[in-house]
């Protein structure tokens, strides 16, 4: 047998990564449901605020605004969700969950007190540095409020960094509004914010304008000057939105929007979220109006 | 093209006689760790597969010029078809959730390159990034690859068409026919040291590390019948450039309809990864596992409200092909295809890698001489 052998690995060959057992990001941590609120008179929307067992564990917790988490039921499944609450209150994490699915199904039926499965935190969420010194003009549809409120609460927290706040938010009817606490009690209250609500089918006690978002939107005549848009809500509402805001002199550049897709993973692997060569839970679910305009149109 | 993914860098170099191949798999195994399971390709049925030897019936090395590849790729022994990723215990009343115990170590003997360039483009999509997949990343870091040089094409090959060749570089050791001997030249460490335990670290002159550079550079140079006629390297050139040409393409409505849905092309290729997680519960206790998928079915897509973006096959077959040959390419530089020929003999309807490369690299010359014309 003739052999040679050169000891020393100097070169290229970079050693195989070793077997450590890092965390699996694929599996859940163990969180307890410390509130249920019924978000809608319907009862279609829950917010869960749920904190992780491990109390380390939930303080490092760190996102975004517009970031997302995987919540489940143990034996269920597991659903993407974009967090409702803001990294600038220390508090439980915030699911607010329409129930459309089995596992939102088997949620909604869960009370406080109840186990889950959550694992953190996904996707771009907003660019809040680029945010900075602008003013910002919320649109919301219905549940699309969720990541919004955690963007404008976030941007309450550090009023300094942003211009004037303007919040434009819809649903079909007042009982279907979420977060009035927010929107009805401690929005109007903070400094430098507009709120206007407006609904689709009033009620008695109703005082507020009866119209759909992008008429309403188009009413209020907001200036593209300095400013940037972001917009969440069903898929009709964006097309008529989009509309509205070409029409009032927004770029593509200014307009900010969240994708929704079929997500599984949530890390980028399972290779179900794509749209060409970008994955909406890692290179999204926020895009501007211009990036989306580049991808193929599939989603 | 990257040419230093055909050559790679020897770390060293051995000569061992052709026949019984049970001494390199048991200086594997003991490099690999302890309690490391060797696997080697197997017929199961009619089918050529991977499967545990033990030390009596690892295959000799005539197995090599016998068989052209495995019909199974070795994907599996990484991401296996169906795995734990989790078990939970008393999921109503006092949840935990465990991970699986680590993975024992494995050699893995004889895959071709192909294959072993495979797990290069999932290394990168699985393990690197924000995220690392660990049970992949595991069951990678505690593997010994050896990796075994064609000494002769397939009617089905197709490495040279997608940026490898033949003896293409990949592994830990690779094994390269000479006449009656083989060739063992290590790439990384781990190899190295399965060269020093089978050959009590014997030393010998440069006129080795020289014939295996021929010898590899001869069995590199071998054409495929697939790769005389493909050219595709315009494909990977200008990959972000093509998108939207490609994507709103006719060739997708003419190729789709015969596209049966089976999925065997995704299930047989070793660069398709896509998986399922789904929960399987037992009373209180359960696991959640993750198993194969394939985006060439309908329910991949699916969304609770009803929606799918890709609710016929135009737009599935499309998505397996762009994402190989246009949408990989823009992100990581390189197909997402190995040329290992496997759809193209597996595809009960023809509709394969070289044929659609082939449309493809079709209409992209077709947009770039009309750009060219339109100026
Ligand atoms: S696409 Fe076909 S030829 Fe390419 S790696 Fe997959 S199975 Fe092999
Ligand atoms: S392309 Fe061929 S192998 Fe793949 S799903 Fe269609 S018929 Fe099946
Ligand atoms: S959800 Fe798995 S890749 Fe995005």
């Amino acid at each position: 047998m003739e052999t040679i052998l050169t000891t020393s690995a100097s070169g290229a060959a970079a050693a195989a990564p070793a077997p450590t057992l890092a965390r699996n990001p694929l599996v859940p941590l163990v969180a307890t449901i410390e509130k249920v609120i019924d978000e809608t008179d319907s009862g279609s929307v829950r917010n869960f605020l749920v904190r992780l067992d491990d109390p380390a564990a939930h303080e490092a917790i760190s996102y975004r605004p517009g970031q997302c988490g995987m919540i489940s039921v143990i034996g269920v499944g597991e659903s993407m969700i974009a967090l409702a609450s803001t990294p600038t209150h220390k508090g439980p994490l915030e699911f607010a969950v329409k129930a459309a699915g089995r596992n939102t199904n088997a949620l909604h039926e869960m009370k406080a007190g109840q186990k889950v499965g959550v694992r953190l935190a996904y996707g771009n969420g907003f660019d809040t540095e680029a945010m900075k010194g602008k003013d910002l003009i919320f649109v919301g549809g219905g549940i699309g409020m969720s990541g919004l409120r955690s963007l404008i609460n976030y941007c309450l927290d550090r009023r300094g960094d942003f211009g004037r706040l303007t919040v434009v938010y819809g649903a079909r009817s007042p009982g279907e509004l979420c977060f009035k606490e927010d929107i009805f009690e401690n929005w109007p209250k903070a400094p430098g914010i507009d709120v206007n609500l407006t609904v689709d089918v009033g009620d008695d006690q109703w005082k507020g304008p009866v119209a759909l978002i992008p008429p309403y939107l188009e009413s209020l005549n907001p200036s593209p000057q300095g400013s940037l848009v972001v917009v969440c809500g069903p898929p009709v509402m964006i097309r008529f939105t989009l509309l509205s805001l070409a029409k009032l002199g927004f770029t593509d550049e200014q307009i900010i929007m969240t994708l929704e897709l079929k997500m599984q993973c949530g890390i980028g692997k399972c290779g179900r979220c794509n749209i060409g060569s970008k994955y909406v839970c890692l290179d999204g679910p926020v895009f501007t109006l211009a990036e989306l305009k580049r991808l193929p149109n599939e989603y | 093209m990257d040419a230093t993914r055909i050559t790679g860098a020897s770390l060293g170099a051995a000569r061992i006689p052709s026949g019984p191949l049970d001494k390199l798999a048991a200086a594997a195994a003991r490099v690999a760790g302890d309690g490391a399971l060797v696997f080697g390709p197997a017929r199961d049925g009619s089918v050529w597969g991977w499967k545990l030897c033990e030390a009596a019936d690892v295959p000799q090395s005539d197995l090599w010029e016998r068989l052209v590849n495995t019909d199974v790729s070795p994907k599996e022994l990484f991401m296996p078809r169906t795995e734990d990723i989790a078990r939970w215990r008393d999921r109503l009343r006092n949840l935990s959730i465990a991970e699986p115990a680590a993975p024992p170590p494995v050699v893995v003997l004889g895959v071709r390159p192909c294959d072993a360039a495979s797990f290069d483009l999932l290394d990168e999509v699985l393990i690197e990034g924000p995220f690392s997949d660990e049970s992949y990343r595991r069951r990678r870091g505690a593997t010994l690859l050896i990796t075994w040089a064609c000494g002769k094409t397939g009617p089905a090959c197709a490495c040279d068409a997608f940026g490898l060749a033949p003896a293409a570089a990949a592994g830990d050791l690779m094994v390269y026919p000479d006449g009656n001997e083989l060739l063992l030249s290590a790439l990384t460490p781990k190899g190295l040291e399965v060269l020093g335990d089978l050959t009590g670290g014997s030393t010998a002159g440069e006129a080795l590390t020289g014939r295996v550079d021929a010898v590899a550079a001869a069995l590199n140079a071998q054409k495929t019948a697939v790769g005389r006629r493909l050219a595709l390297d315009d494909l990977t050139a200008n990959a972000a450039g093509l998108t939207a040409t490609l994507f709103s393409s006719d060739i997708w409505t003419e190729l789709s309809p015969r596209c049966l849905s089976c999925g065997t092309c995704t299930y047989v290729c070793p660069t398709c990864y896509c998986f399922a997680i789904n929960d399987e519960p037992r009373g209180g206790d359960g696991r959640r596992i993750r198993t194969w998928d394939s985006c060439q079915f309908k329910e991949f897509l699916s969304m609770a409200g009803g929606h799918n973006p890709r609710p016929s096959k135009v737009e599935r077959v499309r998505q397996r092909f762009m994402h190989k040959l246009n949408y990989h390419p823009e992100r990581y530089g390189k197909f997402l295809c190995v040329g290992c020929g496997r759809c193209i003999v597996s595809c009960p309807v023809g509709l394969h890698v070289a044929e659609v490369g082939e449309a493809l690299s079709r209409a992209a010359a077709a947009a770039v001489s009309a750009a060219k014309g339109g100026e």
